[in-house]
């Protein structure tokens, strides 16, 4: 017959309780400020990505908005004052007793 | 009745962005985890900082787990890395953390004796025997699963234990037939 380990009964006086919900609490926490630093370092990558993206094609944009320009300068003017209107009518017509702002929303 | 989700379920969950099953497995490994860096490091409190890094860690490799079924092993050895890592450091605040100790009218949750006996037995092992001992004799893992864990050969961990035990056994008066 097996006689009982000595030194278990040591071992089991050392036990953390099997549910622990302020422990699981500030590892969900730092959890959640991991998942922001990591989609925070994302984006500041994502923007100044497209920062060079945009500072690479700059030149290109420059020389066709100089060649364009001239000719679409009224059709522009025309499609924002359309755009406009159409927003204005549509706020108009869906307008609901109280104004709400748009939230901010980063994420 | 109602069953238990397997660690592979869970780890898959969690992989897909669903905390609440990663907060499953806190829940699953916390009580064995703590325990085992507890007997690695003898102020309570750096090991639950370790344990809540250990499981941070976790989480951010999880994508990198091959097999979600022997996510216990791979918690273990993380939590072990981290340890081995924060010895250093912990050494250095040992002695302020021992005078603010001191300074406490009374601990805010009194062990019980045989817990601080074992404490005070498993601080005269070295590091590695206290590993090895916590996961064979506390966790009652086999020596090659302590071996995967802690990154040691077979024949080393089975020594640590061997020894470590007889130690122990030496400190805490117990007389050991398992030895």
């Amino acid at each position: 017959m097996n006689t009982p380990d000595p030194l278990a009964g040591f071992f089991a006086a050392d036990t953390p309780p099997a549910m622990d919900r302020v422990f699981r609490t500030a590892v969900m926490e730092r959890v959640a400020r991991r998942r922001f630093q990591i989609e925070l370092a994302l984006r500041c990558v994502a923007t100044l990505c497209l920062l060079a993206g945009l500072a690479l094609v700059a030149p290109v944009l420059q020389r066709l908005a100089g060649l364009l320009g001239r000719d679409l300068s009224e059709v522009l003017v025309i499609l924002a004052l359309s755009g406009g209107i159409a927003f204005i009518g549509h706020a108009w017509l869906t307008r609901a007793a109280s104004f709400e702002w748009p939230r901010l929303r980063l994420f | 009745m109602t069953s238990q989700p397997t660690d592979a379920a869970l780890v898959a969950a969690a992989r897909s962005g669903q905390d609440a099953a990663f907060a499953r497995i806190v829940d699953r490994y916390q009580a064995p985890i703590r325990a085992f860096l507890r007997r690695l490091c003898p102020w309570e409190g750096d090991a639950d900082d370790m344990a809540q890094e250990a499981f941070l860690t976790a989480w951010t490799q999880l994508r990198g787990l091959r097999d979600p079924g022997r996510l216990k092993p791979w918690l273990f050895a993380i939590a072990w890395r981290k340890a081995k890592g924060q010895a250093r450091s912990m050494a250095r605040t040992r002695q302020r953390d021992h005078d603010w100790q001191d300074m406490r009218p009374e601990a805010d949750d009194p062990q019980p004796d045989k817990a601080i006996a074992l404490g005070q037995a498993l601080a005269q092992l070295s590091p590695e025997q206290r590993a090895a001992v916590s996961l064979c004799l506390g966790e009652g893992w086999t020596h090659a699963e302590a071996a995967g864990v802690l990154d040691m050969p077979l024949g080393t961990v089975k020594s640590h234990v061997l020894r470590g035990r007889a130690r122990l056994a030496d400190i805490l008066g117990v007389d050991d037939e398992h030895a």
